[in-house]
């Protein structure tokens, strides 16, 4: 196990490696000057003697590679800059909004993973019947319902007909402001993960173990808690994890929304004001985050499924 | 020993499919006695697993199964699904084909041992785990209480048939269903399954079924030949292997590679389309205008049974 860990933590400098250099790389792909898009007044126009300056202060004067080596260094010890817009430091600017957005996350998760394995695993032990056509139906009808529209019919719903949420905002950080985009965020992921449960279960009942188990005598609850239920939760899991991952960027379009601070507004409002600095802490926070979660979720798949534990013996 | 312990009267067998029903088994008669070996043989898909798993209940749940299945008295499948869980297991080891696929890959072989202990006798998990690695120990595994705790990719195709027979023994049930124990072991590995199901059945009732000839001669006392979903000849194991009466057993002993190698000409029926008469009738080179109309009845002859005209 722990050489299995070790293996896989190494992988992981490539990877962030690469990933760095493509995140600095994006503001050389973007038109436009980066010294000029920074100091543009709102009218359009830059004084040239402060953009000159600006370029020099901010080290954009020089080759790429030197001005990749330089964040790079920084980088490695924290420091992810400075805004261009509001001089927040990028990293305090992150750790601000992804707090809203791993909360967020979590709920979203938890509600997901609540309404998707029990009802993939009854649509699994129901297949075939009316009970199974309605569990497809609704989860395709999950699938389909784009999130902004669900978004604005929810806040259509419960706050303005009902009263009984708030439309938006994050309030103190209470229940009742996460109750919207949670829910938003969470059927849509639902949906998905519940049919790769139903699948994932259907295709397990089908196997040579879970005759044996009932030939064993064990009662059908037994045989699926026990004997079906793990197996098919392997896919289910890395499934789960990537949509977390996903999560835990931040939900662009819902964070939007419902104005929520999260890490999707954080980069949305930069992307706007072309802040290239908090961009790029922001995506490579993002990919790192990304590659953790992968990370996490091979871990677990290992737990799960012990043929994975013994390959990487051998 | 000659109370019947296991009484298979006219069972039928069929699986809607989007082709048509599949007759799989077709009007199967079988007794077993108290410590009697039964050997059930016969070539892929002549019903011989189906009649197996339909005994025990464990046929897809669209299987239509018609017919009666007496065990010890009780219909089997006349009794509710409970009391069938507390036979499966219990009164009736089961040891089901494909060790690689029936062993559940992410559970220690050692708990899946201990499973039918903790269920059927109630057993608390230590005293459960004791008497697995005392079962893997019987049938022969090295090292038990370290194999106990490793995963079915850990052990190799003849431990792992090995395990299953184990698990078959948890409770020592008095009847054992094998279905195909040796099929895909290598030659002295299968020699070793076979010396350890000589030795389990030195005390039980089994019904083992298996295309190894080979096998069914080692092991049981009688064997049956079956057919196309029906059983076509049965006779005490030294008799059927000195003289095979039906023309299709003659042909399976003689199309395997130790005894020539000489394959039956044509194919098996459809089970879908059963012909009329005799099902073997078409590949039959003794065949009259008597066999293609009517279907032969089990015949008796000289004490061993035979379901052709020949000994009419």
């Amino acid at each position: 196990m722990i050489e299995f860990i070790v293996r896989r933590v190494l992988l992981l400098i490539p990877v962030l490696t690469l990933i760095s250099a493509v995140s600095f790389g994006i503001i050389y792909i973007t038109p436009g000057d980066t010294a000029k898009n920074a100091l543009m007044s709102p009218s359009g126009g830059a004084n040239e003697k402060a953009v000159e300056e600006f370029r020099i202060q901010q080290g954009l004067d020089k080759p790429i590679h030197i001005q990749y080596l330089t964040w790079m260094g920084k980088v490695l010890h924290g420091d992810l800059g400075y805004s261009y817009m509001t001089n927040e430091g990028v990293s305090d600017a992150i750790l601000r909004t992804f707090g809203a957005t791993l909360k967020l996350a979590i709920v979203s998760m938890l509600i997901s993973l609540l309404i998707a394995i029990p009802a993939g695993i009854i649509a699994a032990l129901k297949h075939g019947t009316i009970i199974d056509d309605l569990f497809r139906f609704t989860a395709l009808f999950g699938v389909s319902m784009p999130n902004f529209w669900q978004a604005y019919i929810m806040i259509i719903v419960f706050a303005l007909f009902l009263k009984v949420l708030p439309s938006s905002g994050y309030g103190s950080g209470d229940l009742s402001h996460i109750i919207l985009p949670a829910i938003t965020l969470g059927t849509g992921y639902a949906a998905v993960t519940m049919r790769l449960m139903r699948a994932s279960m259907l295709d397990v009942l089908r196997q040579d173990y879970i005759r044996a188990a009932r030939a064993k005598g064990l009662p059908e609850y037994l045989v699926i808690s026990r004997h079906a239920l793990k197996n098919s939760l392997i896919p289910v899991v890395t499934m789960a994890g990537l949509n977390f991952g996903y999560l835990l960027n931040g939900s662009v379009i819902v964070e939007t929304i419902f104005s929520w601070p999260g890490l999707g507004k954080l980069i949305v409002s930069s992307i706007l004001t072309k802040d290239y600095p908090m961009i790029q802490g922001c995506i490579l926070f993002i990919a790192v985050i990304f590659v953790l979660i992968n990370f996490a979720v091979d871990l677990s798949y290992a737990y799960l499924n012990p043929r994975i534990r013994y390959e990487t013996r051998n | 020993m000659f109370e019947n312990l296991l009484n298979v009267s006219d069972l039928h067998v069929r699986f809607p499919t989007d082709v048509g029903l599949v007759n799989a088994i077709n009007g199967v008669d079988l007794s077993i006695n108290s410590g009697d070996i039964m050997g059930l043989i016969g070539e892929s898909g002549c019903g011989k697993s189906v009649l197996g798993l339909a005994i025990t209940r464990l046929l897809q749940e669209d299987a239509i199964v018609n017919g009666r299945i007496n065990y010890r008295g009780d219909e089997l499948h006349a009794l509710d699904k409970k009391t069938m869980r507390q036979i499966r297991g219990k009164d009736i080891g089961i040891i089901l084909q494909n060790p690689g696929t029936s062993l559940n890959p992410v559970i220690p072989i050692g708990k899946q041992i201990a499973e039918p202990l903790v269920i059927h006798q109630r057993m608390k998990r230590f005293a459960a785990m004791d008497k697995a690695v005392s079962l893997l120990e019987r049938v022969k595994i090295r090292e038990p209480e370290k194999r106990a705790k490793e995963y079915p990719h850990q052990f190799s195709g003849g431990m792992k048939e090995r395990a299953l027979i184990a698990m078959s023994l948890a409770n020592e049930s008095e009847f054992i269903i094998a279905d195909e124990p040796t099929k895909g072991l290598d030659v002295t590995v299968k020699k070793n399954i076979v010396k350890l199901l000589k030795e389990i059945a030195n005390k039980k009732t089994m019904l083992i079924i298996t295309h190894d000839l080979a096998v069914a001669e080692d092991v049981c006392d009688n064997i049956g030949v079956m057919y196309a979903g029906e059983i076509v000849e049965i006779a005490p194991v030294e008799r059927m292997f000195s003289e095979q009466l039906h023309p299709y057993t003659k042909g399976f002993f003689e199309s395997l590679p130790a005894r020539g190698l000489k394959p039956i000409k044509g194919n098996s029926p459809s089970l879908i389309d059963l012909p009329e008469g005799c099902r073997f009738h078409s590949r039959c080179d003794h065949c009259t205008e008597r066999c293609k109309k009517e279907h032969p009845p089990m015949i008796e002859h000289e004490g061993r049974h035979v379901r052709c005209f020949l000994y009419a």
